[in-house]
């Protein structure tokens, strides 16, 4: 995505979203390669974008849900795309095979398998119950406690509880 | 992936989504009979019975996505990917290795006439918080103090830009000691010996409480000299402390050679090191390691030694020659209770030295109980000590202190002991609820009681005590007791080291309770045996003599040994220690003190700029030396600069004080000052206002210094508005305290002096001289002849006499002024100019053309540098160059000095009538600055 079209005001809602997943994608590239850590809070990380974005001006959200909504797609396809390099790269052999013997290693390989496959899970979930895969989007992928996605989705507490019980039992057995 | 296909139609979908919903209701264990008894369709009872097995496992979901992402950028660190990149002064070359926490680089550094390799140590975990900084801070500096020929050195350390923390370590060309031992064909003593050297390295550290818990052969590697260099040091330790989450302590260990309570997350001692030591021992003398606590005799399992690992020695003569002692030796490194271990790395060593030359070992099992018994006994008492004061506390501490408290090495639990102790006075106040807080004085007063009556102790523990108790009442600014109880250490103490560290201490106090002389006689009797082998202690001595020579004028010497204790602080606490950066902050604070500015400000802002970089706390070393920077700022009149200063050091000190506090209040004054020659005047009133009111609820009325010096504030921002009476009364006010107080401090001379240039304006000019004249006596009486403040003196006599037409006192104290200025190697700075361009006054006045023009010509340089927005008075000063010049016959220049300072463009009404006239004349415009400007 080159660098005026993000300065425009994106038309429609998938300019939109190109824009910020590829300001999102180099920022979370930064932010997790650069520190190197074993769990990341993607609350914080999430947070911690929107105030970027809000400084900078650029991409503006009328409101914090879109935003959210955004930024957990954002994120939603970075696992996806990390994924996929990770698999791409493992299995072009080369240096990185011999890195991955250790645990961390086969534990990396199956992550990006299951990430792949909860990428498509969670596109199936849509078909079946869209309000429950952006439960999904918000709760997991952007980090936002269930109050907050609650509040974002316009439901009740209880109802965003249920969401997420079944889109977890059904990405969950999906995965297995 | 073998999902079954999701329902697709709506209704169905619709049907599960309810069914899921009602079953999630039902207590658990009704489910499996609901789902029999509501649901017909059997494919859609199938698909609840996988969905509910789901619901209750554990999956990809439940671990954070930021998490799963981060684990899938792990590649992004491999070490290829870093080769070439720079950390601190290194440029990475080669990877040397990694493990789950780290990676480890040779690293490069070259410079124009060296080229010096490293090893670059990456931690894999970002630090965090504040908190994981500090504790890294931690960490380097011990490592730092470990100097040890077998342990590889640290030489730098900190966290790059991006956040990756890193330690540059001595690079060791080396092999794996197992594997020189092999490759080599040593011998069974040779092994020993080079066993021993890791032994000491070992014990070096323990020495220090540092626990290695990582001994392994490829952590120690032998040079081709066979110099054995321990590696990893405290990494370990430091990664264990960032793991502080609620799963407990993870450890982080090799398994083959973890002692019995690692693998259990047990206490972690220095008995821990012992047992790493004996796996190691035990591999070097067998080839193998004994996979646990030994069952049988070590030398029983030679048979089992893989061939070839041990090339040149017979299995039957190895047999014997393990038989015994070295069975011994080993049974006891490696016994399964720490208790029963040596106590330390430093005793196994000796225990082998032992072996080697033909002594009896320790090691020996019917002595053991004994001494275990022998060992608890020895250490109740200093356990129960502690335990007396530290009720309600020990939480708040690290669990790690607590273990290393039960540490056994003598030298071991007294260190433990006194940092335990600092401990909780940090403790004290900073973790519990104020209410909560025992106050230091109750603390102290409840450890001296007990060390009073406590005859179960022994002498070094007492020494132990007195001192901790002697340091904490050195913090609370009561000397004469810590100078009794530094005394009381110093005759218990345990070696010579010991007792010239308290006889230290004891100089310390004495200088802080203003005995300087005292302290500089004890201090220089103890240099040259403190330099013989630089220490903390060294450093501590050198501050604290600089410290005396400062307070009686000796500045020169004070200087001198302040750079030598920044100089010692780097050797010893290495280079970006915040020990060794508060060391080059002492230089500044006395160089502000001094009015030396610009070298306080080439000193300190490097300094602070590397403080921060190393995110070490902002204590009040560092607000100290932010409040000299400012001071010195201000000094040479940068002063959007030292506002900016300020208000930094008022944001800090609110945060570090309590309101009101003198602290907050001197501060605000400051300020107040700043913002009053920036000419906001009503915001300069609102801050002295508040810093006088603060200062009087602090000290509960007038006479005190702190008071005095807001109402000269006052005096001077009421000067600047020329409300001359008001500023009149706020310094005789300040002149009264110090009298009443019998105060004697610059202030006071200060607001005399101050008072006299109030008379002066007001063209009061023989009461002004008076007032001087005065002043003047009193700074040299107090200062010195030399002294900054002097040279003001006379350079405000020299402007009354300019005034009074007595222009040869004019040159006379100018000059005098300036030569003192130069001495004191105050020069370029906003007063230094304003003397000059008083000083080309007077000599212009008496006729002394060509030396006045020299002088303006300089001033006007300086000026311009110093204060290029103060236009006015630099016009006033191209003014005074143009008469210069015209007196010297050189009537085009003048025209041109007048044109130039014309062209500045200053308003009207800041300048003099009499400015305005001469501009007209001398540049020949007579349209320019008329005297009755139209409205």
């Amino acid at each position: 995505m080159p660098e005026s079209t993000s300065r425009n005001a994106p038309e429609t809602a998938d300019a939109l979203f190109d824009a910020v997943y590829a300001r999102l994608k180099a920022m979370a590239a930064r932010q997790l390669g650069a520190r190197e850590r074993g769990t990341l809070d993607t609350t914080a990380l999430v947070h911690e974008l929107y105030l970027r974005i809000g400084a900078q001006d650029e991409l503006k959200f009328s409101h914090p849900a879109q935003f959210f909504a955004y930024a957990a797609r954002a994120m939603r396809h970075l696992l996806a795309d990390r994924a996929r390099d990770h698999l791409r790269q493992c299995a072009g052999g080369g240096w990185i095979a011999v890195t991955l013997t250790g645990s961390d290693g086969r534990l990396a390989i199956d992550d990006a398998q299951s990430a792949l496959a909860l990428d498509a899970a969670l596109t199936r979930l849509e078909v079946a119950d869209t309000r429950a895969a952006r439960v999904v989007e918000l709760r997991y992928f952007a980090g936002l406690p269930l109050e907050q996605v609650a509040e974002q989705l316009g439901v009740t507490r209880r109802t965003a509880d249920r969401d997420w019980a079944f889109a977890r039992a059904f990405l969950h057995d999906a995965l297995t | 992936m073998t999902a079954p296909d999701p329902p697709t139609d709506s209704t169905t979908q619709n049907a599960l989504r309810e069914a899921f919903d009602a079953l999630l209701e039902l207590p658990p264990e009704t489910r499996a009979d609901w789902l029999e008894t509501h649901i017909a369709d059997a494919s859609l009872r199938e698909r609840l019975r996988d969905l509910l097995a789901a619901h209750d496992s554990h999956g990809f979901l439940d671990t954070a996505a930021g998490e799963h992402a981060a684990r899938l950028a792990a590649r992004d660190l491999a070490p290829e990917g870093l080769i070439g990149s720079r950390i601190g002064a290194f440029r990475l070359v080669r990877a040397l290795g990694q493990g789950g926490m780290s990676a480890v680089f040779l690293g490069e550094r070259e410079d124009a006439d060296f080229r010096q390799q490293a090893a670059i140590k990456l931690l894999r975990r970002g630090l965090y918080s504040e908190l994981e900084q500090r504790l890294f801070q931690r960490e380097r500096r011990v490592l730092a103090a470990l100097e040890h020929p077998h342990i590889a050195r640290l030489i730098d350390g900190g966290v790059t830009a991006a956040g990756i923390p890193y330690l540059v370590m001595e690079y060791v060309d080396g092999v794996p000691i197992t594997r020189y031992a092999d490759t080599r064909g040593l011998d069974v003593r040779a092994r020993v010996r080079l066993f021993v050297d890791v032994c000491r390295a070992v014990a070096e550290a323990h020495r220090n409480l540092i626990v290695h818990r990582d001994i392994k052969p490829s952590n120690i590697l032998v040079a081709a000299d066979g110099t054995v260099k321990l590696l990893d040091f405290g990494i370990a330790k430091l990664i264990e402390e960032d793991n502080t989450d609620s799963t407990g302590t993870v450890g982080v260990f090799t398994p083959d050679y973890a002692a019995p309570e690692q693998l259990r997350g047990g206490a972690i001692t220095t008995a821990t090191d012992v047992y790493g030591l004996g796996v190691l021992l035990h591999e070097l003398l067998l080839g193998l390691r004994p996979g646990g606590t030994p069952t049988r005799r070590p030398s029983s399992r030679v048979n089992e030694t893989v061939s070839g690992n041990v090339p040149s020695i017979e299995r039957a003569r190895l047999r014997k020659l393990l038989r015994g002692d070295l069975d011994n030796i080993l049974l006891k490194a490696l016994a399964e209770e720490p208790q029963r271990r040596y106590a330390s790395a430093g005793a196994l060593a000796d225990d082998i030295d032992n072996f080697l030359s033909g002594r009896a070992v320790a090691a020996h099992p019917p002595s053991r109980a004994y001494r275990a018994r022998k060992f608890v006994q020895r250490h109740r008492g200093g356990v129960a000590v502690t335990a007396l004061f530290l009720l309600g506390i020990l939480t708040a501490l690290g669990v790690a202190l607590w273990q290393a408290n039960v540490a056994r090495q003598q030298a071991q639990r007294a260190n433990t002991t006194r940092d335990f102790l600092l401990s909780v006075f940090d403790a004290a106040s900073a973790h519990l609820p104020r209410n909560q807080r025992p106050t230091p004085d109750a603390l102290v007063a409840a450890a001296q009681q007990r060390l009073s009556t406590a005859d179960d102790l022994d002498a070094s523990t007492r020494a132990d005590f007195s001192r901790t108790l002697g340091k904490v009442e050195l913090s609370l600014a009561n000397f004469t007791r810590a100078q009794t109880l530094f005394a009381s250490a110093e005759k218990l103490a345990a070696d010579p080291a010991q007792a010239r560290s308290d006889r230290i201490l004891h100089a310390q106090a004495l200088q802080r309770a203003g005995d300087n002389a005292a302290a500089i006689a004890a201090i220089n009797a103890e240099l040259t045996s403190l330099r013989a082998q630089p220490a903390p202690m060294l450093v501590r001595a050198l501050d604290t003599l600089a410290a005396a020579e400062a307070a009686t004028g000796a500045t020169d010497s004070a200087l001198a040994h302040q750079r030598e204790a920044a100089t010692t602080a780097t050797r010893v606490f290495g280079k970006d220690s915040s020990d060794a950066i508060a060391a080059v902050f002492e230089i500044g604070n006395t160089l502000a003190e001094l009015q030396r500015y610009p070298e306080a400000i080439a000193t300190l802002t490097p300094m602070l700029t590397r403080w921060r970089a190393q995110h070490a706390q902002q204590d009040d070393r560092y607000v100290a030396a932010l409040g000299s920077l400012a001071t010195a700022q201000d000094g040479v009149g940068d002063l959007p600069a030292a506002e900016a200063r300020f208000r930094e050091l008022l944001a800090l000190k609110q945060r570090i004080y309590t309101a009101p506090h003198d602290a907050i209040a001197a501060t605000l004054r400051d300020l107040a000052q700043i913002v009053a020659r920036a000419e906001r005047f009503p915001e300069a009133e609102n801050l002295i206002g508040q810093a006088l009111a603060m200062d009087r609820q602090v000290f509960g009325g007038d006479d005190h210094l702190e008071v005095a010096e807001d109402f000269d504030a006052r005096g001077g921002i009421f000067v600047a508005q020329r409300r001359f009476s008001e500023a009149d009364a706020d310094y005789q006010k300040a002149i009264d305290i110090c009298t009443t107080a019998q105060i004697k401090n610059e202030v006071c001379t200060r607001a005399r002096n101050n008072l006299g240039m109030s008379l002066y304006r007001q063209d009061r000019l023989d009461e002004a001289k008076q007032q001087m004249t005065l002043a003047l006596a009193e700074r040299r009486a107090l200062f010195g002849s030399d002294h900054p403040t002097v040279a003001y003196s006379l350079s405000t006599l020299a402007n009354v006499a300019v005034k009074q037409h007595d222009y040869k006192t004019a040159v006379d104290d100018s000059a005098q002024a300036l030569a003192v200025l130069d001495r004191d190697g105050g020069s370029a700075s906003r007063e230094d100019a304003l003397i000059r361009f008083g000083y080309a006054q007077a000599l212009w006045m008496t006729n002394r053309n060509a030396d006045a023009l020299h002088e303006i010509e300089r001033t006007l340089a300086d000026w311009q540098r110093l204060e290029p927005d103060a236009k006015a008075r630099r016009v006033a000063m191209l003014v005074q160059k143009a008469q210069i010049l015209n007196d010297l016959k050189r009537t085009d220049e003048a025209r041109r000095a007048a044109l130039d300072a014309i062209a500045i463009g200053a308003p009207a009404s800041e300048l003099a009538p009499q400015t305005r006239q001469l501009l007209r004349e001398l540049s020949g415009r007579s349209d320019v600055y008329p005297d009755s400007p139209s409205h």
